[in-house]
């Protein structure tokens, strides 16, 4: 369907360079202060990090922890384990903590280089493509700039199908193939599945190399079931169902509460799950999740924006045009088989289109844009009028993102990432009078945050708070929700005793009512917004002595007031 | 031989007709003229993918036009060309937002005209184009992102899905013609409400040939593999 001369491309490396150019720019540009502040899992693998750099344990005291304890769940070591270095590097910052995100998928763009370059050999221009097509995306750029280890297990499942499709010359690459794939077990959880139906897909596919590399596969196997022991040890524990368990629609719990029509039926819950399956997967695939209506989630998507621009789809679907016209090569099989399975994991769990559990699959979709386009331009007779086409696409693109993401995401979502507690933080950091926010029951991350933010030392932490998760650390989903920082404290407001001390009350309109203002005589200091119409912060200073003085309900013979009166 | 594989798919038509909640929607809801124009713009199609005949064609087109003309009146979304209330809150504040960040680059005339007349509608022609194109409003009744009206039904059953994707591939590789009317009909449907009582009704023949065209395609594959074992 290609013709070879017209997607051969005379410098390579040099369009390389300048595509990792333009996506190191759109990964690194105001990295540090958009998102604005770290949401519930960076400021975890943040604060876990710090206090492996200091004291060679987890937040809560915690050698070496196989997973990390992180609220009611329980999270992936290896990024925590990872973002250490640049703690050490660059200190303690949002860039440190977003560093390693932003690494892998720069070096995803790499990657989708060289997988495309040896799957479809000599037509370069594909392979440019596709790395173009993955450096503009708004997913990878949007998971490159916040901490998540989905983009760590990402680049660790790619560095393997890399080195899988590259064995035929040199065999011991098959070694850190496996080696890869083990890890990325310890970076995300998906490819905890996702590696064992990519290793399931590579035999059946390969089997004739395997056969021939006996011994070099056998090393590799006992490699990768080494790397995979940690999770033996765990298997038993709370802790390693707990996430799947979180999300999961297989349990019968799931069926009593959603199984609607098909409760009662002698095959009901079969069918149940079968229809949940089957729809799930399918939205991945959808136009309209994939092009137009973003996740659902505030904190994991951009307003008005989904994981790739509209216009891709056209190209999307010539891809897939292209890709059933082809005869199909091993290389080929093997990712198609990985694109097929990588959706299995997110669609096995009840969120509907959860963009972070497929990166792998939405970095396939990337590949068969960037395969559509170089269809398109293999069809335009005007080479140069192709390429300034795609130019101006690509900047009318760009503009799109930088408005949406750049500008209004800042704004409409910076509370999704706590960019509040980070406001707070710096307005109360250097004061030295008693502080209480009251924001903790909307957000379980604002006391975390506040510690981060507020440098709150990673051994004092583990004495005073950590350690009481210690002995049940694996097994426990206990989750603190009171946080006593010095002269910074974060819990609810208790009325009857707060508004008789001198300090400062930080909260929102659901913790500090206006009537509550007025009753308890608090003087408004200052309101935090971030113009996206809804949620305000305000910073008020209480008022003892004209509270005990006016009060109706005042009691002055009180011990809480005695020390105003007299 | 070949006359197997034809009465098979002609069978298979007239089950996904059959069992369609779609198909009891129409007679439901729309006026007869709709639904016959409707069916027989499937079937038309349908034939269309066995047999090129420029006559086939030009009826199609004219079975096609009578739809648009008989559903059009009423179905329009007017929403398209307007903004209401809460809508024009949030393009004030988003406009304040990009102002301060681009000043004069946002705050132009073009720019004004973008932001509040132009994108606006772009938007919402792009939320139904898309909404028409979401297989799981189709096959799943819009699971597992529901829109939370009552509008939303399952139009074919699940089991019709792999035979959709097969058949809608198969149009767009070999059966050019046929594709570009649907892509027309998908862009005309924008201009519908998206959550139309009857769905995207100009569709409805396009899906029910493509999972024809894919059970044939499978019928067709499924003999040759019999026959070389």
């Amino acid at each position: 369907m290609f013709k070879k001369s017209t997607l051969i491309i005379k410098k390579p490396l040099v369009v390389l360079i300048a595509i990792l150019l333009l996506a190191s720019v759109l990964r690194v540009y105001k990295v540090s202060s958009l998102p604005l502040g770290l949401n519930i899992d960076e400021v975890s693998q943040g604060y876990n990090a710090y206090s492996l750099l200091l004291t060679g344990r987890d937040r809560y005291g915690k050698l070496f922890p196989i997973l990390f304890k992180s609220y009611e769940s329980f999270q992936p070591p290896l990024y925590t384990y990872l973002t250490v270095f640049p703690m050490f590097l660059f200190g303690k910052t949002n860039f440190s903590v977003r560093f390693v995100s932003i690494t892998s998928q720069l070096v995803v763009v790499c990657l989708t280089f060289l997988i495309m370059e040896k799957v479809f050999s000599k037509r370069k221009m594909l392979s440019l493509l596709s790395a173009f097509v993955v450096s503009i995306s708004p997913w990878s750029i949007f998971f490159s700039r916040y901490a998540t280890e989905a983009s760590l297990g990402l680049v660790l499942i790619l560095g393997s199908i890399y080195f899988l499709i590259t064995t035929e010359r040199k065999k011991l690459r098959i070694i850190t193939a496996f080696l890869l794939l083990g890890l990325s077990t310890h970076a995300y959880y998906t490819e905890k599945v996702v590696s064992f139906l990519l290793l399931f897909g590579y035999t059946v596919i390969d089997w004739k190399l395997i056969r021939d590399n006996k011994k070099t596969f056998i090393v590799g196997f006992f490699l990768f079931a080494v790397l995979l022991s940690p999770h033996l040890y765990m298997i038993n524990k709370g802790a390693f169902f707990r996430r799947f368990d979180q999300v999961t629609y297989l349990d019968s719990s799931s069926f009593d509460k959603f199984g609607g029509k098909y409760q009662g039926d002698m095959f009901g819950r079969f069918v149940y799950i079968a229809r949940e399956f089957a729809s799930q997967y399918v939205a991945y695939y959808s136009p309209k999740n994939l092009f137009f209506i973003p996740d659902s989630q505030q904190g994991r998507s951009v307003p008005n924006l989904s994981v790739f621009y509209s216009w891709m789809f056209v190209p999307f679907l010539a891809g897939i045009a292209f890709l059933i016209k082809e005869k199909i090569s091993k290389n080929q099989k093997l990712l198609l088989w990985t694109m097929f399975v990588s959706v299995i994991p997110a669609a096995l769990s009840r969120d509907a289109f959860y963009t972070i559990r497929t990166l792998l699959f939405l970095w396939f979709v990337s590949l068969l844009i960037g395969i559509g386009i170089g269809y398109f331009y293999e069809k335009f007779n005007r080479k140069r009028t192709g390429c300034l086409i795609l130019l101006i696409i690509t900047m009318l693109s760009l503009f799109d993102l930088h408005r949406k993401y750049f500008v209004m995401f800042g704004y409409e979502r910076a509370s999704a990432f706590g960019g509040f507690d980070k406001v707070i933080a710096d307005y109360i950091k250097n004061d030295e009078k008693e502080v209480l926010v009251d924001l903790s029951e909307r957000d379980l991350a604002t006391g975390l945050r506040m510690v981060y933010y507020l440098d709150f030392e990673p051994k004092k932490f583990q004495d005073e708070i950590g350690y009481k998760y210690l002995d049940n650390y694996y097994t426990g989903y206990d989750v603190e929700t009171q946080y006593n920082l010095g002269n910074v404290q974060v819990r609810p407001i208790i009325w009857e005793e707060d508004v008789y001390k001198r300090q400062l009350i930080v909260g929102d309109s659901i913790s500090i009512s206006d009537s509550q203002v007025l009753e308890h005589k608090l003087q408004l200091l200052y309101e935090f917004n971030f113009f996206d119409g809804g949620r305000s912060i305000r910073v008020f200073t209480t008022n003892p002595l004209s509270k005990c003085e006016a009060g109706p309900e005042m009691n002055k013979d009180d011990d809480k007031c005695f020390h105003y009166l007299e | 031989m070949k006359n197997y594989a034809k009465v098979s798919s002609h069978i298979f038509l007239v089950i996904i007709v059959l069992t369609s909640s779609w198909t009891y929607r129409l007679f439901a809801n729309a006026s007869i003229l709709t639904t016959a124009a409707i069916l027989s713009l499937a079937y038309l199609i349908f034939s269309l993918l066995s047999k090129e005949k420029k006559h086939l064609s030009y009826l199609a087109i004219l079975v096609n036009i009578s739809l648009l003309l008989l559903t059009l009146s009423g179905n329009v979304d007017l929403n398209i060309f307007t903004t209401s209330r809460v809508e024009q809150d949030v393009l004030i504040r988003r406009f304040d937002n990009y102002a301060k960040d681009y000043g004069k680059l946002y705050m132009n005339r073009y720019g004004i005209l973008y932001h509040y007349k132009l994108e606006p509608i772009i938007y919402k022609l792009e939320a139904n184009l898309f909404e028409n194109m979401d297989i799981n409003g189709y096959f799943f009744a819009s699971h597992p992102r529901e829109r939370g009206t009552n509008n939303e039904f399952e139009k074919f059953s699940a089991f019709f899905l792999p035979f959709f994707v097969i058949g809608f591939f198969a149009t767009l590789i070999y059966q050019r013609k046929a594709f570009i009317f649907f892509v027309v009909n998908l862009l005309l449907s924008t201009l519908y409400y998206s959550n139309y009582v009857l769905g995207s009704v100009l569709l409805y023949a396009y899906f029910v040939v493509f999972i024809t065209y894919g059970f044939k395609i499978c019928l067709r594959k499924a003999r040759l593999l019999s026959k070389n074992h």
